[in-house]
Formats: C-alpha cells, sequence, structure tokens
C-alpha cells in the first residue's frame, strides 16, 4: 500500500509517497495551479504513481491534503458573501474590535475591511448574562423577521452566528440556525458555540466569521477534489488542520476556519519526525522559503502550541501550532535606506519575478543573488528539478548594492547574508524569550529551500551545537502529512473558581468532552485503540487577564484538587518564572483532543546508495564569513549512513543545499538525516 | 567610520537585547497591566545617557526614556557609578519621567571599568489613581536613587517603595521583573562586547546615532522651508471652565525642524499637565508618524529638532503641577502638530483625530463578593481622514494604543451591563474622505453604589477637518437615572456617585473629514448610507445626495427608534 501527502504552496505542489512495504520514498514538484489546486494535486499523485511503476493509484491507501483555499480566500478576500446575527447592542463589535490601530505609527495604514459589511449586520432582541442565563429570552418570530429583511439585502451565501455567553449556552444560537436553514436553506451556517466555544466575544466573533467567510469556497473545492482524486485513490483524502492533525473532508468543510495554518503546521510535523529519529526530543525549527521565515519549537517531543493566531489582522481562536513568522526569505530585496544602512527585507521578489539569478525578469538584488555570487549556490544548478540559477543576473542585481555602498562585489553578497543572519536570529531571540527558553537548550532543524544554506551559520550566533537537516528539506510539509495522525480537539469554557466545590463539574466537563471525542473517533471510523486522549486545562490566577495551558496527565480523579493547582503553579512558575499559590486559581476552559495514529510502523527511508561512498564531484570557491575558501561539493544523494563530512563543505540535493560552514562538521545518520556539529 | 553592514548588524543586535529584555519583563511581571497589557519598555542607552535602542509599545514612554539617564548622570558622578548599580525614578520633575506610575529602572553598564552604557526599563505600576490638584497627592515621588548596589537589592529603599502602594506584592513581582529585564540586558550587552569588541559596539552605538540622524535629514528633504501654526483648546482642566490652549508653531529652515509651544496656556490646577518630557515624546511621535514611520527611536533624531515650550505652560508644567491625565493634552498635541505639518506637505496630511483619551474607572464594593473593585476602561474614538482615504472608525490614536476589555470577562468581574457598543453614525467629519467613527458604549450599574471618575474632552469643540472636509461630531457623557431622568456629565468627571439601574453612556468624538464633501465619490456616499455610517438627512445636506438616490439602510428604522428610546 502506498501513503500519499500532497501540499499545495504558492508555487509548487509538493508530493511525498511512501511505500509502506518497502519503506521507500519517493518525492515529486508540480506547478501549483492557483485556479483550482485540485488539477495540480491529481497531476501531482499521478506523477508519483508512475514512479512507483504502477500503471493506476487505486493501491493509495492514504491520502493527506494540506491546501492554502481557505487561507487565500482570505489573504485575497476572495471569501463569501456573508450575513451575520449578534446580540442587541452588539452590531459593530466586528469592526470596534479590540479598539487598536493597526500600526502605533503609520497614519496611513488601515484596519482591516470587515469581512461582514455594515448592512448584514444584524441584531437580534436576547441577553444572556454570564452565568448563563437569560437575561432576555429569543423570540424566534423576530428572529425571521430580521432574516428575512436580510435575505432582501444581499445573496447571501454564508450566515455566521455569535451571541453572548453562547460558549455556555448555545440555547439562542441553535433557535437563530434552525430559523435560519427555514429562511435561508442549503445556507453555510457558522454558529459561534459550535465553531469556537470559548470566552471573548470579539476574538469568538472573528473566528465564526472567518468559517462563514471560507466555507462555501472550501466546501467547493473540497467535494470537488473528492471527486478528482477518487479516480486516482481508492482512500478518503484526510485534511491538514492549524494544530498539525487531520480531519476528514466532511469536517474540514464544517469547520475551514481550522485549516488556515495548516501548510507551516504540516512542515513542524514533519521537522519532530525526523529530529526524534536523529534522537532529539527538542527541536527549534526553522522553514526559510522565498518570502518567509516560520520559526517554532518542540520541547520535549510536543510541538508548540497556542490557543489563537492572527490572518490579516483577524483573531482566530483555535488551537493551532505556535508559529512565528518573519518577512525574510530567499526572495527578500536588499536595498540601501535613505540613512545608508544596508537593509533586507521585508519587501520580497517572491516566487515570480523571483530573485535576478532566477532569469525570469526580476532585477532586484535578493539573498539568493547574493547567495549565488557567494558561490554558496551552484550557478550551474537547477532548481526544483527545471531551473537553472543565472549568475551574470545575480552579479549585476548584487553589483546595484556593492556600488551604492562603494565596496566590492562579495563584500556586498556578505554583507546581505549577515544583515539576513542577524534580522533570523533577533526574530528568533525574541520569540524564544518571549516563551522563557534558551536556544542552546535546542538542536536546529532547518527546511524549506534555503533554511539548509543559513542553519549552522544562525546556530552559531545562537549558541545552538547541533543542526540537523532532514533527507528531504525541500518537501518537509508534504513528508508530516504523512506521519501526521488524526486529530480533533473539543473545547468548554466555564469560568469558575478552583476549590473543592466546583472540581465535581469541572470534572463533568472533561467527562462530557471526552464522551464527545470517542463518539466522534467511532463516527469517523477512527481505530479506537490507537487513539490517545490529551487534556488540558487553560487557568489563570483571578485577574489576569489570560489564561495558561495547563496538560492533566492521569484522570482528573486519581490528579485531585490538589494535583490540578500545583500543575497550573508549577506551569506558571516555568512559564512566567513565578507562582502565587496563596492567590484563587480560576479555572476557564477545558480542552480535550483526541490524537489518534495513522501510521501502523515508523517510515523508515532507505538509503540509496548504500556503501557506494561519496564521490567529490568538484570544488569550488565559497565566501563565508572568514573569506574565500575552496569547498568541495558532495551530493547528498551519494552520501551514505554513517559518512563524515569535514569542513567546510557544501551539500547539494534537488530541492535544497546545505552549508557546512567552518567550524562545523557533518555526519550522515543512519535515517539520512545530515547532522552538523560544531567543533 | 564603522561600515554599513557591521552597524546594521550591531544596532539590530541592540534592538534584539531590548527587545529581549522587554520579553523577559513582560513574561516575569506580575500585574496584568504589564503581563497582558504589555504596558512597559526597555531600552540601551550610551555612555553619555543617549537614548540609542528602545523597544516600546507606548509612545510616550519615549519622553521618560530620553529624561532618566540624563537625570542619572546629572546627579551622581563617574566616581558614583559602580558595576551593580540600578536607580529607581518616577517623578515627572527631577526623575525624567512624566507620570508618578511610570517606574524606570537603569544601570550603568561597564566592561573592565570602562561605561559602556546603561540599559533600562520602563513598568507601568497600575496600583493606585486619584485625582489630585498636586504632584504632591498624586503618588510616592522618586528622585533618581539606587535600589541596588553591587547586584544586592537595598532593602531600606525597597521598604520605602513598597510601603507607599496598595498591593505591594504586585509592586515588588512587577519590580523584580524590571531588575531581572535590566540584569538580562547588561549580560546581552558584555556578550556583544566580547564578540564585536569594545572600541566596535561603542563606535556602532554612536554610528547609530548619526544613522538615524542621516535617516531623519532624509526626511527631512521632504519638507519645504516655511513656517506652519495650528492652535486648538482643550474643553476644560477639570477644574475651572476655562478652555486650555494649545498653539504650536512649526519652522523648517535647511536642516533643522522647530516646534514653538509659546503661547500655550499657562500650567492649571486640574490634571492634565504635560512636563517637558512627555512634550518631547510627542513631538517625536509626529515627526515619525508624519516623516518617516520606520524612523529608529533614539536620540539621534533630536540632532535637527528644536523644541520651545516656555515653562509653566501646560506643555512644560513646573512642580507642582498634576499630571496624571497628561494623555488628554497629549492626544491634543500631536493633532495640532500633525495639523500644522499637514500644511507643508498635504497629501501626507490628517485631519484632527478624536483628540482625547476619554476614560473612566467605575469601583466599588461588589454585592456578590463584598470586596473592593476599580474597573477603568480607556476609548477610542474616530481618527481623522487622510488625503486619499478615510479615517479609521473605533480606534486608538497617538499616545496610546490600548485594547478595551472583553465584555465577556468584564461583566463576569463587575456588577455592570454592557447594553451597547457601537460606532455612532454621522459622528465622522464630511469630507471627500470621511473622518472616522466614535463609538458608544452603554453601561447599566447593578451595584447599590458605583463612584465614577474619569477624563475626556471635545464635549465642547469638535475635531477640525481639513481642507473644506467638516469636523468630526463632539463627545458626550451622560447618566439616565433609573428613574428616567437624565443628567448631562462633564467632560472630567469627579467621585460622580451612581446607583442600581442607572445607566452610563459613553460617547467619543468622531475624526475630522479631508476635502470638500461634496466632491466625495457617490459610491462611498451610498455605500455609507446603506451601511448606516451617515444617516438619509446627512447624505442630503452634508453631501447633496439627491432623495431620489437615497437608499435607506433596511434597519435604518429599527435603530432609529432605539436612538429615541
Amino acid at each position: 500500500m502506498y501513503r500519499v501527502g500532497v501540499d499545495v504552496g504558492g508555487t509548487f505542489t509538493d508530493i511525498c509517497c511512501i511505500d509502506d512495504d518497502t519503506g521507500e520514498l519517493r518525492i515529486a514538484k508540480v506547478p501549483s495551479t492557483p485556479l483550482n489546486q485540485a488539477l495540480g494535486v491529481c497531476m501531482g499523485i499521478s506523477r508519483v504513481i508512475e514512479q512507483c511503476g504502477e500503471s493506476s493509484a487505486v493501491s493509495v491507501g492514504y491520502l493527506a491534503h494540506g491546501t492554502t483555499v481557505a487561507t487565500n480566500a482570505v489573504l485575497e478576500r476572495r471569501g463569501a458573501t456573508v450575513g451575520c446575527v449578534v446580540t442587541r447592542g452588539f452590531r459593530d463589535l466586528l469592526e470596534i474590535g479590540r479598539q487598536r490601530r493597526p500600526h502605533l505609527y503609520d497614519l496611513y495604514a488601515d484596519k482591516p475591511a470587515p469581512l461582514v459589511p455594515r448592512n448584514l449586520r444584524v441584531e437580534v432582541e436576547e441577553r444572556l448574562l454570564p452565568s448563563g442565563e437569560p437575561l432576555q429570552r429569543l423570540d424566534p418570530e423576530a428572529v425571521r423577521s430580521i432574516l428575512k429583511v436580510l435575505n432582501s439585502q444581499a445573496e447571501l451565501q454564508a450566515l455566521a452566528i455569535c451571541l453572548l455567553y453562547s460558549f455556555g449556552n448555545g440555547e439562542h444560537e441553535r433557535i437563530v440556525q434552525r430559523v435560519a436553514e427555514e429562511v435561508l436553506p442549503g445556507i453555510f451556517i457558522s454558529s459561534s458555540h459550535d465553531v469556537c466555544p470559548e470566552i471573548r466575544e470579539f476574538e469568538r466573533l472573528s473566528t465564526t466569521c472567518l468559517n462563514a467567510y471560507v466555507g462555501p469556497v472550501m466546501n467547493r473545492y473540497l467535494r470537488h477534489l473528492e471527486k478528482a482524486v477518487s479516480q486516482y485513490v481508492a482512500a478518503a483524502p484526510l485534511l491538514m488542520q492549524s494544530n498539525g492533525g487531520l480531519i476528514t473532508v466532511d469536517e474540514a468543510c464544517r469547520y475551514p476556519v481550522r485549516t488556515l495554518f495548516s501548510g507551516p503546521a504540516a512542515g513542524v510535523v514533519g521537522a519532530r519526525y525526523f529530529g526524534q529519529l536523529a534522537g532529539f526530543r527538542s527541536l527549534i525549527t526553522l522553514d526559510i522559503g522565498g518570502t518567509s521565515a516560520d520559526i517554532s519549537f518542540v520541547q520535549e517531543g510536543r510541538i508548540a502550541e497556542s490557543s489563537e493566531g492572527e490572518i490579516e489582522g483577524w483573531p482566530v481562536k483555535v488551537p493551532m501550532v505556535n508559529i512565528h513568522s518573519i518577512g525574510a526569505g530567499g526572495g527578500s530585496i536588499a536595498h540601501v535606506d535613505p540613512g545608508g544602512l544596508l537593509k533586507v527585507g521585508p519587501a520580497s521578489a517572491g516566487a515570480s519575478p523571483g530573485p535576478a539569478c532566477y532569469g525570469r525578469g526580476g532585477v532586484e538584488p535578493c539573498v539568493t543573488d547574493a547567495q549565488v555570487v557567494l558561490g554558496r549556490l551552484n550557478p550551474g544548478y537547477l532548481v526544483g528539478g527545471d531551473l537553472k540559477l543565472d549568475y551574470e543576473a545575480a552579479v549585476r542585481a548584487v553589483g546595484k548594492i556593492a556600488e551604492t555602498m562603494k565596496v566590492d562585489l562579495t563584500a556586498a553578497a556578505s554583507g546581505v547574508i549577515s544583515v539576513t543572519r542577524s534580522n533570523l536570529v533577533r526574530a528568533m531571540r525574541r520569540f524564544l524569550a518571549a516563551r522563557g527558553l534558551d536556544p542552546r537548550d535546542f538542536a536546529l532543524l532547518a527546511y524549506g529551500g534555503a533554511g539548509p544554506l543559513h542553519a549552522a551559520e544562525l546556530a552559531e550566533e545562537l549558541g545552538i551545537s547541533t543542526v540537523i537537516i532532514p533527507p528531504i528539506p525541500g518537501v518537509l510539509c508534504a513528508f508530516g502529512l504523512l506521519v501526521a495522525g488524526v486529530r480533533r480537539d473539543f473545547v468548554a469554557t466555564s469560568v469558575v473558581a478552583l476549590n473543592e466545590g466546583s472540581l465535581e463539574s469541572i470534572m463533568g466537563i472533561y467527562r462530557d468532552l471526552e464522551g464527545q471525542a470517542i463518539r466522534w473517533a467511532q463516527g469517523q471510523n477512527v481505530d479506537v485503540s490507537r487513539a490517545s486522549i490529551l487534556k488540558q486545562a487553560r487557568m489563570r490566577y483571578r485577574g489576569q487577564g489570560h489564561e495558561l495551558s495547563v496538560t492533566l496527565t492521569g484522570d482528573l480523579t486519581s490528579l485531585g484538587l490538589r494535583g490540578v493547582l500545583e500543575a497550573f503553579h508549577r506551569e506558571h512558575k516555568r512559564c512566567y518564572g513565578f507562582d502565587a499559590p496563596d492567590e484563587t486559581v480560576e479555572f476557564v476552559t477545558a480542552v480535550v483532543s483526541l490524537h489518534a495514529d495513522t501510521l501502523a510502523r515508523p517510515v523508515v527511508l532507505v538509503g540509496r546508495q548504500k556503501g557506494c561512498g561519496p564521490k567529490e564531484r568538484l570544488t569550488r570557491t565559497v565566501f563565508f564569513d572568514g573569506g574565500p575558501l575552496p569547498c568541495p561539493i558532495y551530493r547528498r544523494e551519494e552520501l551514505p549512513p554513517g559518512e563524515e563530512i569535514k569542513e567546510p563543505a557544501v551539500v547539494e540535493q534537488l530541492d535544497a543545499t546545505v552549508l557546512v560552514p567552518p567550524g562545523w562538521q557533518a555526519h550522515v545518520d543512519r535515517f539520512l538525516n545530515l547532522v552538523l556539529a560544531r567543533r | 567610520m564603522v561600515d554599513s553592514v557591521s552597524l546594521e548588524v550591531i544596532s539590530n543586535a541592540l534592538l534584539s537585547i531590548a527587545e529581549e529584555a522587554g520579553e523577559t519583563l513582560v513574561r516575569a511581571a506580575y500585574s496584568s497591566n504589564i503581563k497582558e497589557r504589555r504596558d512597559c519598555s526597555t531600552a540601551i542607552f550610551d555612555s553619555r545617557g543617549r537614548l540609542v535602542a528602545l523597544a516600546q509599545h507606548i509612545p510616550v514612554h519615549f519622553g521618560s526614556m530620553l529624561g532618566l539617564v540624563q537625570e542619572v548622570l546629572r546627579r551622581y558622578g563617574p566616581e558614583d557609578l559602580h558595576p551593580g548599580d540600578m536607580f529607581i525614578a518616577n517623578d515627572p520633575y527631577c526623575g525624567g519621567g512624566t507620570h508618578l506610575p511610570d517606574i524606570t529602572l537603569a544601570s550603568p553598564v561597564f566592561a573592565d571599568n570602562r561605561l559602556v552604557g546603561f540599559v533600562a526599563n520602563i513598568g507601568h505600576h497600575a496600583d493606585r489613581r486619584s485625582w489630585a490638584t498636586s504632584i504632591f497627592e498624586e503618588g510616592l515621588r522618586i528622585p533618581p536613587i539606587k535600589l541596588l548596589s553591587n547586584y544586592s537589592i537595598r532593602q531600606d529603599v525597597l521598604d520605602l517603595v513598597l510601603t507607599n502602594y496598595r498591593v505591594p506584592h504586585q509592586r515588588l513581582g512587577d519590580l523584580r521583573a524590571q531588575i531581572a529585564a535590566n540584569l538580562l540586558a547588561e549580560q546581552r550587552l558584555l556578550q556583544l562586547i566580547r564578540k564585536y569588541g569594545y572600541p566596535l559596539v561603542t563606535e556602532c552605538m554612536d554610528g547609530y546615532l548619526k544613522y538615524s540622524a542621516r535617516r531623519m535629514q532624509a526626511a527631512l528633504q521632504a519638507l519645504p522651508d516655511g513656517c506652519w501654526e495650528s492652535q486648538d483648546q482643550l474643553d476644560d482642566d477639570g477644574v475651572s471652565d476655562e478652555p486650555v490652549v494649545i498653539r504650536v508653531r512649526v519652522m523648517k529652515s535647511g536642516g533643522m525642524l522647530k516646534f514653538d509651544f509659546s503661547g500655550s496656556s499657562p500650567q492649571r490646577e486640574g490634571n492634565i499637565n504635560m512636563v517637558w518630557n512627555a512634550l518631547v515624546a510627542m513631538v517625536y511621535y509626529c515627526v515619525k508618524a508624519f516623516l518617516d514611520p520606520e524612523l529608529p527611536q533614539n536620540a539621534g533624531v533630536f540632532d535637527c529638532i528644536e523644541i520651545v515650550a516656555p515653562p509653566g505652560t501646560v506643555v512644560n508644567a513646573l512642580p507642582p503641577a498634576a499630571v496624571d491625565s497628561r494623555t488628554e493634552t497629549c492626544q491634543r498635541v500631536a493633532d495640532v502638530i500633525l495639523e500644522a505639518l499637514g500644511q507643508a506637505r498635504p497629501e501626507r496630511a490628517v485631519a484632527m483625530s478624536h483628540g482625547t483619551n476619554t476614560t473612566i474607572n467605575l469601583s466599588g464594593i461588589h454585592p456578590d463578593t463584598g470586596e473592593f473593585y476599580s474597573y477603568l476602561e480607556t476609548f477610542g474614538g474616530g481618527s481623522g481622514a487622510r488625503s486619499n482615504k478615510d479615517g479609521m472608525d473605533a480606534v486608538q490614536v497617538h499616545a496610546t494604543n490600548s485594547s478595551n476589555l472583553p465584555v465577556e470577562c468584564l461583566e463576569l468581574e463587575y456588577p455592570i451591563l454592557i447594553e451597547r457598543y457601537e460606532l455612532v453614525p454621522d459622528s465622522g467629519g464630511a469630507g471627500k474622505y470621511r473622518g472616522g467613527l466614535g463609538l458608544r458604549r452603554d453601561l447599566r450599574i447593578l451595584a447599590p453604589e458605583v463612584v465614577l471618575t474619569g477624563h475626556g474632552d471635545r464635549h465642547k469643540t469638535a475635531p477640525r477637518g481639513l481642507h473644506g472636509g467638516r469636523g468630526g461630531a463632539t463627545s458626550w457623557l451622560r447618566v439616565q437615572r433609573a428613574d428616567g431622568t437624565i443628567e448631562i456629565l462633564p467632560s472630567k468627571p469627579k467621585r460622580v456617585v451612581l446607583r442600581k439601574g442607572d445607566l452610563l453612556s459613553v460617547v467619543t468624538p468622531g475624526g475630522g473629514g479631508f476635502g470638500n464633501p461634496l466632491e466625495r465619490d457617490r459610491r462611498l456616499v451610498l455605500k455609507d448610507l446603506t451601511e448606516g455610517r451617515i444617516t438619509a438627512a446627512c447624505a442630503a445636506t452634508d453631501y447633496g445626495l439627491a432623495r431620489e438616490e437615497v437608499v435607506e439602510d433596511q434597519f435604518a428604522e429599527t435603530y432609529a427608534k432605539r436612538e429615541v428610546e
């Protein structure tokens, strides 16, 4: 049986295929088809199946997919026409939000245009109290007449419903939903008590509206995709979510907001997999692509999580992999600013036209151009298999910087790399410091087209002594899809002081959520015996404005009140450096995550050139911080497990180039990771 | 001279140190004001006390940072500065601050007995809020004194400080976080020196300031030589009804930009006075916002800025003027400076924004718990329209950018019910580009007795429009008593007692419009009308929309009916 992972990116659609019987991995890259991503997906699947020597794809028993359809709909503002129902008095909540302006100093910056225009946001007469008790009951007939008027305002494609305190009592929202199903038949409905049953009205409303905004688009795409791939694949596709776990097409259709950050999340899942094979349970992961760098971490085998993210200024309150993205990639443009300093990014030449060396009409000096000038990238090299780099174009572009700075070409190029590195180091330090983490306690796992080029020098600056480059750094997101499990989070909010009196009701909440999780798993044909359940509690000291997520190990009965309290104090101390055992702890949100492995056994990559040893094809001059050095060039696929590489060296492979700078040495582990160690 | 790559790399590293210290401060802080609202800043100074790198979230902190280390150097000679010293200060008049709740800590950093510079941070200690007419009643005044000596806390100093606060354990928690942040910044700065050497790092500090000056000069090139003026007034100072005049004259001549505030009102008894450092912060804010939003935040930009403000005026107050509500004046100072600068470059101009920092504080005994509570909220309003687009609706502007509290959280904590939270139609000044809308929040009182104190402005004069744009709507504050009687409250209410069933309505001003409203794109007028941002009457009278063009918001009637309620 084959397992296939397909990840759609801006330029390429990446495919990873593993033969479950032999462990052999095949990868393919096909151009993405932005107008209908399904075309590229199908093309990629058939390409990789051909490589397997199979005539048809019926032997594909597993298909996992990461898509940017929902994300692009938000970024390009091509979502549905949405109506929105809120509590009386709160028509403008979506626009007022947290009343912060988008930029502290830019007087010409703007807030994002509302996802639902003001005339399509309507109020219903109803009000719940913080306890969930109704202060004013909702009249279904009033809802009916309001929805009729709303329907006459525009051709609605979706409806978002978000009433105050619905996280604790969804009854009024359910009434609105029932009436809407009658008055607006066939419309996509997103109710906040279902999509995001969490406290804080604006974040819940924003999440609910985003879900409605991308709902119709995602439904069209996924239903089409399902049909299209069924010609090739026996298995029903699974979709990647922002939390690093997979869900079915039906679930993704209902909760498309959960897929908004799925691509980067899959990458971190893949990174953890190779990091663990290499024997490292704590990793900083760094994915550098064309326009941005994504930073995340894995601590003691657990992927960093966050309960909230943001897209285009809109809060998204769903559990997700904690990823920090900055505008630093291979396509980032270098320039000398009005004060005479060399700056890199955040403007980017992106994939099109791309860096000057791509020869697609780009003329701005990009980071990749500097790498070419410095001999770090092979000018005769093929990017993604089909693009030859244009050395002369890179020289011309970087030459402009050299001229402005009045230095020679390589000094300018080195400058571009140094500045890029300092930008990355600054972002990484800040991200880690905010979480109380010391980079020296981690190994750095770098991937993406450009990650392996920068990794060792970044590690040097951060005091990190080990760098891991997985065997397939350019398609790690697609690989992550192969090894990710199924995951679904169930949340419930109930704000109570945590004490003997409230413990029983809290235990009831967890029992209820676990019941939901298991029923869900059975309904999805998930092998419950392979499933694990993770319980988390979001709590705070009374008076704090944000909650801290604490993992509850073991069942609550045996943990008891003291166990839960201690877990919170401990986590607070670990994260923030202090605890306050005398203060009241408030329980806010219960999270139950069901995770089920889909992998029958570990993927073991087969070494491709066992025993044939590396041939040094050529040597070229590469410029490092200390100056030019002759540097042997290795082909990654010719390096067998156990091979040692001395500094300095360049290791080239189809989808990336690894730099082994002076002061570092590398070896290939038995899983084909290239592990760099500081001497 | 340092090469441009080393300069960028090392200045980036200095900023990185400030940011890392800032994250450490936020992470280790105890109070929610610092922890969640990030009301704090961190910075690095050179050996002459010039601010080099700043990581901040609150524009007005810039002023406190500029002032503190200068004040330390004025009082302590080189023989008094040692490794392991850490100074504490908060006083606006002799501690470099802008109001007492902002407590600053600063440490000299030495490498091999040579002074490298200083690391410092500010934390806002939101412990007490009192309405007073002199600085002596506003809280504990701390001039720069050593809180740490030889890396150990001086217990006597700490005790003196903590004794003066209501929640000492929170103050201690926050101060510890501030100390930790400075110690971390010191370590990082020393590491940087070990890596690049003392000469290069200090050269880069100087080089970065010079770079900032060059960048400021480059930004100045975009302004023609000339002189531009603006004047506006606050309703009152909360004590007398006399308006508070703010006046500025901006002069650009060659490479210099001069701001002259002569003609502004003498300092007042009410607590709306600004001290010098706050004024400097607002001038800097405006220069950066108007000329170059990416301008570095350091002392270098002041090489070509001159500020004149007669001592004893409301923009450069002398002791014992009270300063706690200084942000009211800060906001207006920003509005007048931007209006003046806008005459120099109309394409970068912005009409006046809501121009206040509307704040209410409700406190009392919670009927359910029997405990004292204090609920503080600040409100945004309309921002001014711009030369090519509308202003933003309901945002914080200029000196502040603080979040509101989620309704679902505040109702849980305080005996208050929020009955409406919405944009105010027609409040944005009409114009080719419309000013942003103000907002309205209605709060129902659920406890037997609640005390209201607060500050705001613009009840009497509206934010002006530009180039034919109309002014934004004024604001108001009122209470509808449980028996139905309506009381109009002043913009700066002091200890107003509210009772169960009373409804407090807070309405903030809209922003000024830009350009002739009759030139507004008809489609935008219709869109505003459809969306209920303007009423049919406004569309007809202000924008000249013909009656047959009017397509009413289907819900306008419903919402209009409610206005009458």
